[in-house]
């Protein structure tokens, strides 16, 4: 599983024509990295999220922005001002050629230009249409801004996350749009399914909004079954299990712990009692403890076992306190406890589970005469592979392949419109 | 209507969250997607909250059923040879997918791993799907979607930098994995009808949450940086933060890009003279003196009602959102207008309500339907679909090989 070097990628067939704004990359990129030939179109001079930091070597230039390089592996890269009467005559010929084409602008705005879908699916009836927006096509809060921090708000993910004396928190990277980019791709490639039977084409409509509502596990319908708001809990595990302390402090860090009942809960802490008895650890009041009896909806009612479930956290984050991370992660391997390293970034790079399985992969930058280590595979796959296929486009690296020998322009032609301001 | 999977047959032995949500984005477009379960063991979902009216039973969680919505159900108990066969004629003569969330070691246990089934079916596509993987020194790691949510770092980077890291509610990488789950499967449904081959997916839950911070990942492999909890706060935009308005734990999040956004909220304001002071012209200004930003925002947000405040700076092109508890998503009038949360009546629960459908389709909407009962579906599975007599089907149920919980 772990070669993936002589495999297939499973979308090798398909163009995807790539029109989206920092909000909406990672659907190209994982068409891309699954095989498909994606074009992302950038604005002559270049894509305004090239401007994101951070930056190659901090160094804070267009063709060296991380945020550009993680979100256009796979994909290759055009100009087209489509703003422009032949910007868009450009777009027309290359839409032709395209299975689908995501889009992330703000609602009608493509309309406006004459390339929304009901132009462009007049010219190719079977492409699919793929628009990724903070809340959707329709509706009353179509025309809203949406960023990262307001979708986490509207879509009532933030409400659950950070410490309850202060300020409702996001996760400190954009998630809402990440995920609707996966999102995206999912949806798109359902379309392509369809079409591919069918020869029917569609419009697929993602919204960030409701994207991020599947962010919150459990927690939606709270207040119709339990008349309850679950709220923010910090450092506590608040999904309606019991809300005991779920990140502990361990000899080198932290950890996170599920202390649970039930049939779920059970196993995790017989095996810590194994592992406190064989060091001489075990407190009295933890011996023959039937932990299946202590159900979740017994400690989501009573008072004197929630507090029997704080007691016995206490007591496991005092013995957890004098282990490290690694040994914590290996006894959790060996033992079956739910318990985990709160890995940094330093410490999942260099993990030996992901690294034995060849997760991480370096994609050659020639331009900078270096190699850079990537996220990689999206899943190991027998016949197939999915993952990072070569680096993100230079400014209109691929103008010539794509106008000159895909669409047939001759040199003169695309130098013209590249002094026109045109691509 | 047709809907884009009428026809397909999908075969879930998941449970609790990736493999479950991974089948039902099938399953809500026409697949016929059977839950393969047991009372003896069953999926911790059905005893998890929240519940219809706060009772616990197989057949009363909302967890479970959202998760596991338009899909049938065969109890199995899958101690007894019989089930096993059963579960393996499902498997080699009827399923075109099949998924399935074990350690990786169960299904082998069962005579149903990928490698039992394949001589036979090659062209099966079966998703395999765990904390860590199915190889690999650590494959045989054991949890649920927050431990491979610490594991690859989403908790390091959440919650306020004086302090120690913050849970992100719920199992965050059972959220992201299922929308690569279903994308692989389809990619890999287009992959067969051109080639014959059948798929093998090895989808670990930990490397699906790393692929979802690839900006961490390349500050960390190119700039050496080690990325950590920051509050709010975002590099690019100041204010960038949620403050407090009037009522009970009522925030409303505002973000500040462009200095025209700046300007925007200014005016709204109206004017006042702090805001004139030079140091808040221009982002960098701005980051510096962020604290003291805050302070004014949230004096003048506290009096205010969220609602009309996020309209007005909307109006003002300015992004703010209201952070929504949960209540607030029922009245969402974005929400309802996309009819995200679909109101299904389940035999047990009645009409209640269920995470919808992010994506709309123009030509194939798909359609979310109630969960199934524990066994609800083991006469038309049995009978129709395997063709087992009634007798047969008695005897099964008889020597619990065939479980149901129908109330």
């Amino acid at each position: 599983m772990n070669d993936k070097t002589s495999k297939d990628y499973l979308l090798t067939p398909y163009k995807v024509l790539d029109l989206t704004g920092e909000t909406g990359m990672m659907c190209g990129k994982v068409l891309g990295d699954l095989g498909a030939e994606v074009v992302i179109v950038e604005p002559p001079g270049g894509h305004p999220a090239r401007a994101i930091g951070p930056f190659y070597k901090d160094q804070v230039e267009p063709e060296k922005s991380l945020f550009w390089f993680a979100f256009n592996t796979s994909k290759k890269g055009i100009t087209l001002d489509l703003a422009q009467p032949t910007g868009q005559a450009l777009l027309r010929d290359l839409v032709k050629q395209s299975d689908i084409v995501v889009e992330s602008f703000a609602p009608g705005y493509l309309e406006a230009l004459g390339i929304g879908y009901a132009a462009l699916s007049a010219l190719k009836p079977d492409l699919i249409f793929t628009s990724i927006t903070p809340f959707g096509q329709h509706g009353p809060h179509r025309d809203w801004k949406g960023t990262d921090l307001t979708m986490q708000a509207r879509s009532g993910m933030q409400y659950l996350l950070g410490d309850p004396d202060r300020a409702p928190v996001r996760i400190s990277v954009p998630m809402t749009t990440t995920k609707a980019g996966v999102e995206a791709a999912n949806a798109s490639l359902f379309a392509l399914f369809h079409r591919n039977r069918t020869k029917e084409g569609q419009h697929v409509d993602v919204s960030i909004q409701a994207s991020g509502v599947w962010q919150m596990m459990n927690a939606s319908s709270f207040p119709i079954h339990h008349k309850i708001d679950q709220g923010r809990a910090g450092d506590r595990y608040n999904a309606g299990f019991g809300n005991a302390r779920a990140i502990l402090a361990c000899a080198d860090g932290y950890v996170t712990f599920l202390t649970m009942g039930g049939h779920m809960g059970a196993p995790t802490l017989y095996a810590m009692g194994r592992w406190m008895e064989s060091e001489g650890k075990l407190p009295d009041g933890m011996r023959g403890k039937k932990w299946e009896e202590w159900d979740m909806a017994r400690l989501a009612r009573d008072a004197q076992a929630r507090q029997e479930m704080d007691d016995l956290n206490e007591t496991l984050a005092t013995f957890l306190a004098t282990k490290s991370k690694w040994e914590i992660f290996e006894r959790a391997c060996s033992d079956k406890i739910l318990t985990a390293p709160v890995n940094n970034v330093k410490d999942l790079v260099e993990h030996p589970q992901p690294n034995a399985r060849g997760f991480f992969q370096k994609l050659p930058h020639p331009e900078l005469n270096d190699e850079i280590t990537y996220p990689g595979h999206w899943a190991l796959m027998n016949n197939a592979q999915a993952g990072p296929r070569f680096r993100a486009p230079l400014i209109g690296e691929h103008n010539e392949e794509v106008y000159g020998q895909r669409l047939g322009y001759s040199q003169d032609e695309i130098a013209a419109w590249q002094r026109n301001g045109i691509i | 209507m047709p809907r884009i999977f009428d026809g397909l047959k999908v075969l879930d032995f998941g449970w609790i969250g990736v493999g479950p949500i991974t089948a039902r984005y099938f399953a809500d477009h026409g697949a016929t997607a059977i839950r393969i379960e047991s009372s003896t063991r069953f999926d911790g979902l059905r005893m998890a909250p929240p519940y219809k009216d706060a009772k616990p039973g197989l057949n009363n969680s909302q967890f479970f059923a959202t998760f596991n919505a338009s899909k049938m159900s065969l109890g199995l108990n899958m101690a007894h040879s019989e089930a096993r066969a059963i579960a393996k004629r499902l498997c080699l003569e009827w399923a075109d997918v099949i998924t399935e969330g074990f350690t990786p070691k169960q299904m082998r246990a069962w005579g149903l791993h990928y490698d039992d089934l394949a001589p036979t079916r090659p062209d099966l596509i079966m998703v395999s799907t765990c904390q860590l993987g199915q190889t690999g020194p650590y494959s045989m790691y054991a949890g649920y979607g927050n431990m491979a949510a610490s594991l690859a770092g989403y908790y390091e980077i959440t919650g306020w930098e004086d302090r120690g890291p913050c849970m992100v509610y719920g199992a965050y990488t059972d959220m992201l994995t299922p929308a690569v789950g279903a994308s692989l499967i389809t990619a890999a449904l287009d992959y067969r009808q051109r080639t014959g081959k059948g798929q093998w997916i090895d989808l670990a839950q930990f490397e699906v949450g790393v692929n979802h911070l690839p900006v961490t990942v390349l500050d960390y492999t190119v700039n050496g940086r080690i990325a950590s909890r920051c509050g709010n706060r975002e590099a690019r935009a100041c204010p960038h933060n949620a403050y407090p308005c009037q009522g009970e734990n009522r925030w409303l999040a505002i973000a500040i890009f462009a200095d025209e956004e700046w300007r925007a909220l200014v005016a709204l304001m109206g004017n006042p003279a702090w805001t004139q002071a030079e140091r808040f012209a221009t982002l960098a200004g701005r980051q510096v003196h962020e604290a003291e930003i805050d302070r004014h925002l949230t004096e003048w947000t506290a009096s205010q009602d969220a609602f009309v405040l996020e309209a007005q700076l909307q109006q003002a092109g300015v992004a703010a959102g209201v952070v929504a508890k949960q209540s607030d998503l029922f009245a969402d009038p974005q929400l309802k207008e996309r009819g995200f949360f679909a109101w299904c009546d389940h035999k047990v629960m009645g009409r209640t309500p269920y995470d919808g459908l992010m994506s709309h389709f123009s030509k194939t909407p798909g359609h979310v339907a109630p969960a199934p009962l524990l066994g609800e579906h083991y006469e038309a599975i049995l009978g129709d679909i395997l063709q087992y007599s009634e007798e047969q089907i008695a005897d099964l149920i008889g020597q619990g090989v065939v479980e149901m919980h129908l109330e």
